[in-house]
């Protein structure tokens, strides 16, 4: 299973996830309790070489995921529940990177960090949809024996 | 001895890893050498030529320098269970206590870039200090066991091998 699947594998056991109807790659349905995941690329942090020759370099998987919940202009116990549900995903993803339940990307599993933050409402349409966005970061470490 | 030759292009500074020191994990008799100074990124070896300079009462100044106790320390050498040089050390110091031992262990300095390929100048000193100076870490991080190592005994050179991360000393016997 590649690191994108893995992703999003994992984010779909977010108890909360049961409202979607459907979860994307690279794509938002229109449609109010639907979301899509937005890979952004691996970023390489950091690398170092010790003085035997071995690499260790840190990783990082940037994501965006999408989610569309229903809000009507003015609703405000809408926008209530939509933001309390965007914000109980980030403090289970918060959760599951420090308890060690979140899935392994790199060699040294104790190192990694996902994180998920800034979410919040990116637009609405007067058709009654709010368009949420967290950002979802995977920070892992891969080693290299001397090359 | 035919003159010592790097074997690196020149132009091209010797890289860092081309200068190993290991410790021999096996028996004396039949040596397995294992690398000092995974994960750390900055040792050096240190001379100390114990040198003294003294100018007489005509102005002439005379200097003195014997051969060098050459030491080096690894930091910040985090525990590993692949790291055969650290669990040995481990052993002796942490576990046993045992000061004699760390006082004889033997030391493999590898000059890789210098020599052939097949056959890198190295020195072996048998009856070298190694010394760990600390054991833990900060909170988050990994148990460290930073380490010094002084090199001692009666000094031996020769060439040494590598293959397949297997390192074969052979002294050499015109010296």
């Amino acid at each position: 299973m590649n690191a994108l699947e893995k992703i999003r594998e994992w984010v779909k056991t977010y108890p909360g996830f049961g409202i979607l109807n459907d979860f994307q790659i690279d794509y938002t349905d229109q449609v109010p309790n639907t979301a899509g995941m937005f890979p952004d690329g691996l970023v390489e942090v950091s690398r170092r070489r010790d003085i035997n020759g071995n690499v260790t370099v840190v990783n990082q998987y940037n994501f965006a995921i999408h989610y569309l919940f229903e809000k009507a202009p003015g609703d405000d116990e809408g926008a209530k529940i939509n933001a309390d549900w965007v914000s109980e995903f980030q403090e289970w993803v918060q959760t599951q990177s420090v308890m060690g339940l979140a899935p392994v990307f790199g060699d040294r599993p104790r190192r990694e960090v996902i994180k998920a933050q800034n979410g919040a409402l990116y637009e609405t349409d007067r058709e009654g949809t709010a368009l949420y966005v967290v950002q979802l970061s995977v920070q892992f470490v891969k080693k290299y024996g001397r090359v | 001895m035919p003159e010592n030759t790097f074997n690196t292009p020149a132009g091209q500074t010797v890289e860092r890893e081309l200068l190993v020191a290991l410790l021999n994990t096996g028996t004396s008799a039949a040596p397995v050498w294992s690398p000092f100074g995974t994960g750390v990124e900055d040792s050096s070896m240190e001379y100390d030529w114990q040198d003294e300079s003294k100018k007489d009462i005509l102005g002439n100044t005379k200097t003195t320098m014997r051969k060098p106790i050459i030491k080096q320390s690894f930091e910040p050498c985090e525990l590993d269970e692949g790291d055969e040089a650290l669990k040995k050390i481990w052993e002796l110091a942490v576990k046993e206590q045992n000061a004699a031992a760390l006082c004889n262990m033997d030391v493999l300095i590898v000059h890789l870039y210098s020599g052939t390929a097949a056959a890198a100048f190295a020195e072996r000193y048998p009856a070298s200090m190694v010394k760990p100076t600390g054991l833990g870490g900060e909170g988050g991080g990994f148990v460290g066991m930073p380490i010094e190592v002084t090199c001692g005994g009666k000094r031996a050179v020769g060439t040494c091998s590598k293959a397949d991360g297997t390192y074969t000393f052979t002294e050499d016997t015109d010296a």
